[in-house]
């Protein structure tokens, strides 16, 4: 009885460090939207991702097929629910990906590693990595709930439909998996090369140590061919021919286009370069990169002696990451992928502290070796303020921002047309008037009611120059067709001004 | 440890140790790295290649220490 209620105790106890943990989590990433009171998420990319989901909400129809609407779909929905605006939904839900991203991690590891590699992995993952924080606040939102949370899961059902043979995880694996081309489009990328490297591993392995191997081959194939189903084909029926071409250009149109082949990735290179090698550690935290290095040994012991899979699939992605992240003509976007090497770098780092603490069975190397790891990992956690505020600056909606776009919601006609100099591209969300960004060209404002000059600070979001900020308020000076009617803030290129354009 | 022969098991201790010494010393420069004023551009870049070349040294002693056949 004494034993029954230790053991009760003992994941009680389990229970609480969890759930401690993703408390710590949610903290740690609604600590700046709250403190700071975001009236807008971080970064450009979210005004994207609020038009189509107020389209959705306008039409209950995501805009004509160009970006995958799963994500938006899913905030549209909360905005129903909660009747908040859809900017407002954005800005309390996208802190709430990093949760959605750490449970995965977190059951996974649990699932097949145990509960110290799971819990170890949560703390790496949702302290110390700064990915995929990064690409959350650089209003990737679609990028982490695919890549960071639904492929996670999926890999989680697919890996226990190897292990366990059950259809009910072959089915899940399909579902989940084939979810992704619905989310985010380079997402659908990465799991297709993941993919592509673990099948056939998985496949080896399977034939080599005879476990099985027809029943992992039916199992196998019978999710590729659900994902299909579910995720590639119906994205072929409604995004169209292109969107697939995308996913699928940089494999097959090898054969059928080198010259199409090399356009695209290196087109796509421009937008996220490599990262030199020498980077690595700070891209991916050099807890990371260094821990989860040193895992190589115990990985491939663990599937090359003891015979288990999820080693073998740990060594896979983390080596399959690591390729897709380097300047090859198959790598589209190795600049993003690296960020990508977060989740499986995280649950490989965990497994070599753990596997090593258990490997030194003796008290005092075990003790040297946990305090460095323990002093290694607290120096990082003891990093944590500096996040604090870290991404206020891609903020671009202050509250002078909101004085000046409110203002001129309730003090304008609603038809009224708006030339914003020299941009600002949370104007219309914001206001809901109809407007186009001038950039310094100041000529053809006459077509518009009224002409509203943004503010400047020094950031590149603003832009680092401010010269032509300047330059656009010396220009309205001396326009007869003007007529100042609102200031705010500094009556400078620091302020905001809107004019009345005399017709 | 018995069924080693003792050549066997003292290699077997010796690439044990060389993974331990070695892992000690490569967490100590990490740690020392950590702590220097800009850990990153100033500490873990400019000595990627060296940090690089320790962890391989740590590897080699790591794999050995794993694979080698132990009681």
């Amino acid at each position: 009885m004494k034993k029954i209620l230790n053991h009760k105790s003992k994941i009680i106890n389990l229970q609480s460090l969890v759930m401690l943990l993703f408390l710590g989590i949610l903290f740690v990433n609604y600590f700046d939207v709250l403190k700071f009171k975001y009236y807008v998420p971080p970064g450009s990319d979210p005004v994207t991702h609020v038009s189509m989901t107020k389209e959705i909400l306008e039409t209950g129809k995501a805009p004509a097929p160009g970006y995958p609407p799963g994500f938006h779909y899913i905030v549209a929905g909360l905005s129903k629910i909660s009747g908040a605006d859809p900017i407002k939904t954005m800005v309390y839900f996208y802190p709430f990906l990093m949760f959605l991203s750490a449970l995965a991690v977190y059951l996974f590891a649990r699932q097949f590693f145990g509960p110290a590699v799971a819990i170890l992995s949560l703390i790496l993952f949702g302290f110390l990595s700064p990915q995929p924080r990064q690409t959350l606040w650089d209003g990737g939102f679609p990028n982490v709930i695919t890549a960071d949370f639904i492929m996670i899961l999926g890999f989680l059902f697919f890996l226990r439909a190897y292990k366990y043979e059950k259809w009910r995880d072959v089915v899940l694996a399909g579902i989940i998996l084939g979810a992704v081309p619905f989310f985010h489009h380079l997402s659908s990328y990465l799991m297709t090369f993941l993919l592509i490297c673990i099948v056939p591993s998985l496949l080896l392995f399977g034939f080599i140590t005879k476990q099985n191997f027809k029943k992992k081959l039916q199992i196998i194939l019978t999710i590729l061919v659900l994902v299909i189903l579910i995720g590639a084909y119906p994205a072929y029926i409604y995004f169209g021919k292109g969107y697939l071409e995308q996913i699928a250009n940089l494999f097959i149109a090898h054969a059928a286009s080198l010259k199409g082949f090399i356009w695209r990735s290196t087109s796509l290179n421009s937008e996220a370069p490599p990262f030199d090698i020498s980077w690595y550690s700070l891209v991916i935290s050099p807890y990371l990169w260094f821990l989860g290095l040193l895992s190589i040994p115990f990985l491939l012991k663990g599937f090359l002696k003891d015979k288990k899979a999820q080693y073998l699939f740990m060594f896979v992605w983390a080596f399959a990451g690591l390729i897709i992240s380097r300047p090859y003509s198959f790598s589209p976007l190795p600049g993003r992928f690296t960020r990508e090497l977060a989740i499986p770098f995280s649950l490989c780092s965990a497994i070599f502290v753990v596997d090593s603490l258990r490997y030194f069975n003796n008290f005092w190397p075990r003790l040297i070796l946990g305090i460095l790891i323990g002093v290694f990992i607290i120096k990082g956690l003891l990093g944590l303020p500096g996040w604090v505020g870290k991404y206020n600056h891609m903020v671009f909606i202050r509250d002078l921002d909101k004085e000046a776009l409110d203002w001129v919601k309730e003090n304008t006609p609603k038809n009224a047309t708006f030339a914003v100099a020299p941009f600002n591209n949370w104007f219309g969300l914001l206001t809901q008037r109809s407007f186009v960004n001038t950039n310094t060209d100041l000529d053809k404002i006459k077509n518009y009611d009224y002409l509203y000059i943004n503010r400047w600070q020094k950031n590149w979001m603003w832009g680092e120059d401010p010269t032509r900020y300047i330059k656009i308020r010396e220009e309205v000076k001396n326009r007869p067709d003007l007529q100042l009617i609102k200031t705010f803030g500094e009556e400078n290129e620091k302020g905001i001004a809107i004019y009345k354009i005399k017709k | 440890m018995n069924n080693l022969n003792p050549k066997s098991y003292i290699l077997n201790q010796l690439f044990k140790e060389l993974f331990f010494a070695f892992l000690v010393i490569f967490l100590i420069i990490l740690i020392y790295g950590l702590f220097q004023k800009d850990p990153g551009l100033g500490f873990f870049v400019p000595y990627w290649k060296k940090l690089m070349l320790l962890l391989g040294v740590c590897l080699v002693f790591e794999i050995l220490a794993v694979f080698w056949r132990r009681g």
